[in-house]
């Protein structure tokens, strides 16, 4: 009988295999895996609620445009460069000049051919005209904006800098905001399939350009600026001249000031 | 626990995880970033081609009527009547800016009608002109 201390079978008990230690590593290592797999796949999911970045707009700046009815001429060129500028389909505006016709009976006419992409003619003798003059009509940029609150998907906000944009990639052409916009200032742009309006050439004004109607208006009748900048030439001429929003009472902070505005306009 | 309840914490934990894994499908990267909007469509459209070169660059090489005719001094632009230019303004050879020739648009700003100012100088066409073109008697930037 032998007196072996069976030290094989004692050993063989308290260590492992290399068969099943490798089982080991490769069952921690696909828990390690699932888990950390788990982990970025709820922080991206989360993140989404979480993330903030600084905004492309400057929130110090709030451009705005003011425009000098007394100084309009009508003849225009701003719609023409305008869609020229944005590619705005024919027959499609995101500025337009209308012309109000008050006449000798005290009715009042308000025609806009083609926006006045060409220019107006007369089409009522001059003497049964009591008193006429041009209105450039454009997106008010409003601060409390009716078309970026009817928007279901986010689409169509307003920047730190005061500007009210589409995304169009991301609009799905429910055109709320068309039907929302009590100034008429959006349009259904065909060809984009998407809604369409003023943006205050926000990519020219980002490189340091003037809007493109600001810039071939030939009588100065537009006046573009920061109003935060008590400096910039539309707080000058704002502080300068008796100025007046369109539709106040309804209370969306329209931006877009006008001098000389009749009541026919408002 | 009755038997039910995690069987019922367990479909409303795979409903909870199933619906915030769909919306991270589906809810464009930088959507909510500056608010409830897509952060890089400002970046975006703030990026899109201009086409209006404006008044300063056409003076860089222009500066003989930029800065010494009277139309362009009194306010109107180049591109008021040239149209938008900044392609001529990158490459000169290829591309030029509208009415250069004959083709004025004198009569949108100078026809007589109803709602012009007074200030500019206005005319009838037909009785002023008698079909003649413009530049026969005047210099369209010294008019």
């Amino acid at each position: 009988m032998s007196t072996d201390p069976e030290p094989t079978k004692q050993t063989d008990e308290r260590s492992l295999s290399r068969k099943e230690f490798l089982k080991g590593v490769g069952r921690s290592a696909l828990l390690i895996g699932i888990g950390a797999g788990g982990y970025a796949w709820w922080a991206r999911i989360t993140s989404q609620f979480t993330r903030r970045r600084e905004p492309v707009g400057d929130a110090r700046h709030n451009y705005s445009m003011a425009i000098d009815i007394e100084k309009c001429i009508g003849c225009g060129f701003c719609v023409e460069a305008c869609s020229k500028e944005n590619n705005v389909p024919p027959g499609h505006f995101r500025t337009w000049i209308e012309r109000y016709e008050v006449m000798k009976d005290g009715s009042v006419r308000i025609n806009s051919d083609d926006g006045g992409i060409n220019g107006f003619s007369d089409d009522v003798r001059a003497e049964d005209v009591e008193r006429a003059f041009f209105v450039p009509k454009l997106c008010n940029h409003c601060t409390d904006s009716p078309c970026t609150q009817v928007c279901p998907v986010g689409a169509t906000f307003k920047t730190e800098d005061g500007v009210v944009l589409v995304d169009y990639d991301w609009c799905i052409g429910c055109r709320y905001c068309i039907q929302a916009c009590p100034y008429g200032s959006r349009f259904w742009n065909p060809v984009k399939r998407t809604a369409d309006k003023c943006t205050l050439c926000y990519h020219r004004i980002r490189k340091g350009q003037v809007p493109a109607c600001v810039e071939v208006c030939p009588t100065g009748a537009r006046v573009f600026g920061d109003l935060a900048d008590p400096e910039s030439p539309v707080s000058k001429f704002m502080r300068e001249n008796a100025t007046l929003v369109m539709k106040p009472h309804l209370k969306t902070g329209a931006k877009i000031a006008y001098k000389g505005m009749s009541k026919e306009v408002v | 626990m009755a038997p039910q309840v995690p069987r019922l914490i367990l479909a409303f934990a795979t409903l909870v995880v199933g619906f915030l894994a769909f919306r991270s499908q589906v809810v464009p990267d930088s959507f909510g970033e500056t608010g409830f909007y897509r952060a890089d469509s400002v970046k975006e459209i703030g990026d899109l081609p201009m086409k209006h070169a404006g008044e300063e660059t056409c003076a860089t090489c222009h500066s003989d009527f930029a800065e010494a005719t009277s139309h362009v001094l009194g306010g109107v632009a180049c591109e008021s009547c040239h149209g938008p230019s900044l392609a001529h303004a990158e490459d000169g050879a290829s591309s030029k800016p509208n009415r250069l020739g004959g083709d004025v648009p004198c009569a949108r700003c100078h026809e007589e009608i109803a709602g012009r100012p007074s200030v500019i100088p206005q005319i009838v066409l037909e009785e002023h002109t008698g079909g003649e073109p413009c530049q026969s008697c005047h210099t369209v930037h010294e008019p």
